[in-house]
């Protein structure tokens, strides 16, 4: 409009237009940019503020399916494979999800909208010059198949090359051994240069992509000013038409031009939703079943093993056949060498490893049946190397329980035999631990594990092997405690010391995954076996510290 | 794949200290890879000219077309500045194409570069360097550090040239066209300029709490998928869950606030894109009704000032690029920095093989400051030996072994092989001489042969093959490649040969007994002049115990040995026994005599080895 009240002046000197006017129309293209500058803020505020929403329930989702799977999956997933997917493919969804939209969006309305107008100037034109439109419709399509075959081939280069610097890391003592550093460091290039070659064939399809898609409406400019020219010649449109025309057809060039970012960024975004949903789609092997029954609220503690077999998932065989009773109220314990099947069945007890052949039953339900929320908040578990976090001393002692008091958690602490040190501690419960709680020294944290599975007040207590950064002595205070209320709930002990197994109602002895011995610790003497091995070769070992 | 913030919270405190010389330095050093690239770098620079020229033509062919043509309706030469504007559009593509390619390509190159130097630096470094540092923290490194940085390579420096090229260009074009109204457009920079300064300093603080929050949560998530079997085992998913939502939420949170100044920004240029065309209208349109201007020049104006606001839009968006490109390069370089203390002196290599004779001269040595694990040993192995060390666990037999492959260095005495001060020998050349089979067997995930052969060059397939044959490999795997000894097979029964059977990661589809041949093998077909092997002290069952140890002494036949032992065969077979306990060597001698002293080794025994004799006759 602007430039037919110009050209009319131009053309027709005599009638001059006011300056007024011409302020009129300023005023109105920046009065119609700020409208716009509005919506358009507000327009990206909202489509960001929904990316982020949908952003932290799609983490939150994430977490809490991690939280479901088993001990098992985690023996065979790695940390930092899934901190990537927490994190930089959960980005690139984002991504898709604020950026891609806003301008997919804007593409939208600016296209519709332009069209419109310039359907309203001159159809026959706007058809002109729309011509190579449907072209780049057909080359997008292309472009993002191809790109997303490229970019899962770069994420298996990227895979292969992680996994090699990860074992040249892991097993830095035999590179420097067999020196095979130059050797290492020359097959490293090769998959460094393999991984390079694949992004190579990505960049070369991107970069020529991206100028198609400034090209071809670029062409469409050139046919409209050689038909729109001669149209405006002819008389058929005006020149403010013209003019007019141009800036829409520019104002289309931007979204193509956009489009080949928004291919990418959505091919790249649809990679990582797989790779998030290959986690989100694993079944958690171990959860509550059908058969689960919900009226238990608790468990007593009578634990009863019937033909048990557990494999790992190699197939090597780890528990053959065991039967075994619990009563509640006594202590076992079961001894063993390493590699024997002791951590196995008492990690099958809170469901830690899933039963595959026999029974495990608490109280003569099968532990399947039981909730597993009941049944793991009534079992206090202190593991080989117990697991604390960076927090303060008295949440990690407090983590199994909803509230406490200072007190309890100081008794807790007592009968651990770890009262005194926190006391020497300058800020006592409040002592703040390092990552993995290694701040603090492996006796400690065993005992601040035994404190944490103690305050749980759980009717079954399983150490595994809890004692071994203790010394005797400290060990036998605690075991004198503890005996004291765990007096009618059940206590498993796992251990390599015969001080700390003679005294348990029943001492156990495991074999190749089978039960060798059983019984007191006299009885397990007069029978001469195993047991009695173990023990002379400790006496051995205390009278050899002597030296 | 690895991205920026894989693990962010390691450094959200240390960034905030960054400060813009500290930037400054590390640009340096970064810029630095672009070197070996620099005629490609001119190359660039080249078609970037070009495409900058190409897209400049298009709105003064306009101009030309209008004021030449349409205005006046000349119709005759308004195709020929058609195909002008088409041959521009062709040099655009084209300029374009190659810049991008090429701007890319070294982007990647850089990074292989740098991902190289990076791997190869690690490989110099020592061994105790690795005792401190978790694998998991050098893969970040290797891999998703550098990744970071590709955004600043292949977009973010060139892209910025680029971008000032270009606005550049389109400044000197309106300028020569009308000054005035150049002048008068340009009138907007100021306010641009003044926009992005507060931009910055608002966006820079939101996208630091923003940052902090990330940190957090990925450290809690970190942490938690480490401990989700205490997690489990106190039935705290709920909880934890909880906690997590909170991190979550304040996340969110500094997101949504975030938000405000992200979203404004954009609106700002482009309302400020459109001040320009009205000054552009509002100016130049009395220009033109005074006939001072010209239609096209006024149509080309506002063209220019169009693609004029592109390249700042770009620019702002750079910032981002920056800061997560120094805060990963300050990490890379930390690494870098890194010195190796074990190093080879600048020596000449002794050319032959060496004896095998080893001797330690009084030797303290201390994983850390004062603390002695090894207190003043001596003792000496003559070529052949067989030398068996034996001790209670944490006496400091493996620190023997570790230091005599120089993978640490001691702190006071000498050890010494034929002879000469390892520190004074080459180092490969030490190590070559060496085999050492840890009692943590570790395999690559390739196939058996390449564990055996480890990929060296100098290892000819014969050897594996004859070295696999030697350890008993053969019982298990079909080494020989030739087709005519398969013959002596049943072909039900053939055996899967060792260049097909892939190990899976830490040796996985193999038996511990199996994975002690493949590292004797390995031994063997490094053609040692010494020994060291520290056995493995699980069971296997009798069977694979016989191999084992026949195996162990085709590995020992002529050459020096030093084992830690576990087996009572090794050690009766033993030339001599050290006993070492508490870091001290207490007793020394043949099993016999050792037994009859009725000290430490007597009780040693006892406790250890004599078992082995009542399985054996079970």
């Amino acid at each position: 409009m602007v430039f037919d009240e110009l050209e009319r002046a131009y053309r027709e000197p005599d009638q001059t237009v006011s300056p007024g006017r011409i302020i009129f129309f300023s005023s109105l293209i920046l009065g119609v940019a700020i409208l716009a500058g509005i919506l358009r803020f507000v327009q990206r505020r909202t489509i960001q503020g929904v990316a982020r929403r949908i952003e932290y329930h799609l983490r939150a989702d994430f977490f809490l399916h991690l939280q479901k799977l088993s001990a098992a999956y985690y023996h065979t997933v790695r940390t930092g494979d899934l901190m990537a997917r927490a994190t930089s493919d959960l980005n690139a969804i984002r991504m898709v999800l604020s950026s891609a939209v806003i301008y997919t969006a804007d593409a939208t309305v600016f296209f519709g909208f332009a069209l419109i107008i310039m359907l309203r100037i001159d159809a026959s034109l706007t058809l002109v010059a729309l011509f190579p439109y449907p072209i780049l419709a057909v080359l997008i399509r292309q472009l993002g198949k191809r790109l997303h075959i490229h970019y899962e081939g770069i994420q298996e280069a990227f895979s292969t090359l992680n996994t090699k610097v990860q074992e040249n890391l892991s097993g830095v003592r035999v590179v420097k051994a067999y020196t095979l550093e130059s050797s290492e460091i020359s097959h490293f290039r090769e998959l460094n240069d393999e991984f390079v070659a694949r992004n190579h064939r990505q960049i070369r399809l991107m970069t020529f992509f991206f100028p198609l898609f400034r090209f071809l409406p670029g062409i469409g400019g050139v046919v409209l000013l050689w038909m729109g020219g001669l149209h405006v010649i002819e008389g058929k449109i005006t020149f403010g038409d013209f003019v007019a025309f141009n800036a829409y057809l520019m104002m289309l060039v931007r979204p193509m031009i956009i489009l080949g970012f928004i291919v990418n960024t959505f091919e790249r975004g649809a990679a990582s939703m797989d790779r998030i949903n290959v986690i989100l789609n694993e079944k958690p092997e171990i959860c509550d079943g059908e058969n689960v029954n919900y009226h238990i609220k608790t468990i007593e503690g009578d634990i009863e093993f019937k033909n048990l077999n557990f494999a790992y998932p190699d197939g090597q065989p780890v528990l053959k056949e065991i039967s075994l009773k619990i009563e509640r109220g006594s202590t076992v314990a079961i001894v063993g060498g390493t590699g024997s099947g002791k951590s196995t069945l008492v990690n099958l007890i809170p469901r830690i490893r899933q039963v595959e052949r026999g029974m495990v039953s608490i109280d003569g339900v099968d532990i399947q049946d039981i909730p597993l929320k009941v049944l793991r908040s009534h079992i206090g578990f202190v593991e080989q190397e117990p697991f604390l976090f960076s927090d303060y001393l008295r949440n990690n002692i407090a983590y199994g329980v909803e509230t406490s008091n200072s007190e309890e958690i100081k008794e807790a602490a007592h009968t651990a035999d770890l009262l005194t040190q926190i006391e020497a501690f300058p800020d006592g419960l409040n002592t703040r631990l390092g990552e993995r709680g290694m701040t603090i020294s492996g006796g400690q944290r065993q005992r601040s594990a035994l404190a944490r599975a103690i305050l749980v007040k759980p009717k079954v207590l399983i150490l595994d092997d809890a004692f071994a950064n203790v010394d005797t002595q400290t060990e036998d205070t605690i075991l004198n405690r503890l005996k004291n209320i765990m007096e009618d709930r059940t206590t498993i002990l796992i251990s390599h010391r015969i001080s700390t197994v003679k005294a348990a109602d029943k001492i156990v002895v495991l074999n190749d995954g089978c039960i060798a011995e059983s019984g007191t610790h006299e009885e397990l003497l007069e029978r001469n076996g195993i047991y009695t091995d173990i023990y002379e070769k400790q006496l051995l070992q205390e009278e050899l510290a002597e030296f | 794949m690895f991205g920026m913030g894989s693990d962010l919270h390691e450094y959200s405190d240390e960034e905030q200290e960054l400060g813009k010389v500290y930037d400054r330095v590390l640009m340096k050093r970064l810029l630095a890879y672009l070197k070996p690239y620099w005629f490609q770098l001119v190359l660039i620079a080249f078609f970037m000219i070009g495409n900058t020229l190409s897209r400049l033509a298009g709105p003064f062919l306009m101009q030309i077309a209008i004021d030449k043509h349409i205005m006046p309706g000349v119709l005759e030469g308004l195709g020929t500045i058609a195909i002008f504007l088409v041959l521009g559009l062709v040099s655009e593509f084209v300029f374009s194409y190659f810049e991008e390619y090429r701007m890319q390509v070294i982007g990647q190159h850089v990074m292989r570069d740098l991902r190289q130097t990076l791997f190869s630096h690690l490989q110099r470094l020592d061994v105790q360097y690795f005792d401190k540092n978790p694998v998991g923290r050098l893969m970040t490194r290797v891999m998703g550090d550098v990744q970071v940085l590709n955004e600043l390579f292949s977009s973010g420096v060139i892209t910025i040239f680029a971008n000032l090229l270009n606005i550049i260009g389109i400044m000197v074009a309106m300028l020569l066209y009308n000054w005035k109204l150049a002048v008068a457009t340009f009138t907007v920079i100021p306010i641009i300029f003044a926009l992005t300064l507060v931009y910055q300093i608002y966006s820079r603080r939101a996208f630091r709490e923003q940052r902090k929050q990330l940190a957090r949560i990925n450290a809690f998530l970190q942490e938690n998928i480490v401990g989700m079997n205490t997690m489990q085992l106190f039935a705290q998913e709920q909880r934890t869950h909880l906690r997590f939502n909170q991190r979550n939420r304040k996340y969110l949170d500094a997101n949504l606030r975030s938000i405000f100044y992200f979203s404004i920004f954009h609106p700002l240029i482009e309302v400020m894109a459109s001040l320009a065309t009205a000054v552009i209208i509002w100016y130049g349109g009395g220009q033109v009704v005074q006939g001072l201007l010209t239609f096209g020049v006024l149509v080309a104006f506002i063209r220019y000032a169009e693609r004029f606001f592109w390249p700042i839009r770009e620019l702002s968006e750079k910032y981002t690029v920056f800061q997560n490109a120094m805060a990963s390069s300050e990490r890379i370089f930390q690494l870098l920095d890194t010195q190796p203390t074990i190093v080879s002196r600048p020596c000449e290599e002794q050319g032959q093989p060496l004896k095998g004779e080893i001797e330690f001269q009084n030797v303290w040595f201390a994983y850390n400051d004062e603390d002695y694990v090894l207190r003043n040993v001596s003792f000496t192995v003559k070529p052949g030996e067989k030398v068996a060390i034996v001790g209670h666990t944490g006496a400091g037999k493996t620190s023997i072994i570790n230091l005599l492959c120089r993978f640490y260095e001691i702190n006071k005495g000498k050890i010494l092989i034929d002879g000469v001060d390892i520190r004074d020998m080459n180092l490969e050349e030490l190590r070559s001489a060496i085999s050492i089979v840890q009692q943590n067997i570790f395999l690559f995930s390739d196939s058996i042969a390449r564990n055996i052969s480890l990929g060296k060059q100098s290892v000819s397939s014969e050897q594996v093959t004859r070295a696999a044959k030697n350890v008993h490999l053969d019982r298990f795997f079909q080494s020989a490649p030739d087709k005519t000894s398969q013959q002596d097979f049943d072909v039900e029964d053939r055996l899967p040969d060792i260049h097909s059977t892939y190990i899976k990661e830490d040796g996985g589809g193999l038996s511990v007994g199996q994975k002690q041949l493949v590292a004797f093998a390995r031994a063997l077909a490094a053609a040692p002049s010494i020994l060291i092997l520290d056995e493995a002290t699980s069971s296997v069952d009798t069977d694979t115990e016989i191999l084992i140890e026949d195996a162990l002494s085709r590995l020992m036949e002529n050459r020096t040995s030093v084992v830690i032992a576990h087996r009572l065969s090794t050690i009766q077979n033993a030339d001599k026994i050290i006993v070492i306990h508490r870091g001290e060597i207490r007793e020394i001698g043949t099993h016999t005599e050792l037994l009859k002293q009725n000290g430490i080794y007597y009780r040693l025994y006892q406790l250890q080895y004599k078992g082995q004799e009542t399985a054996r006759i079970r």
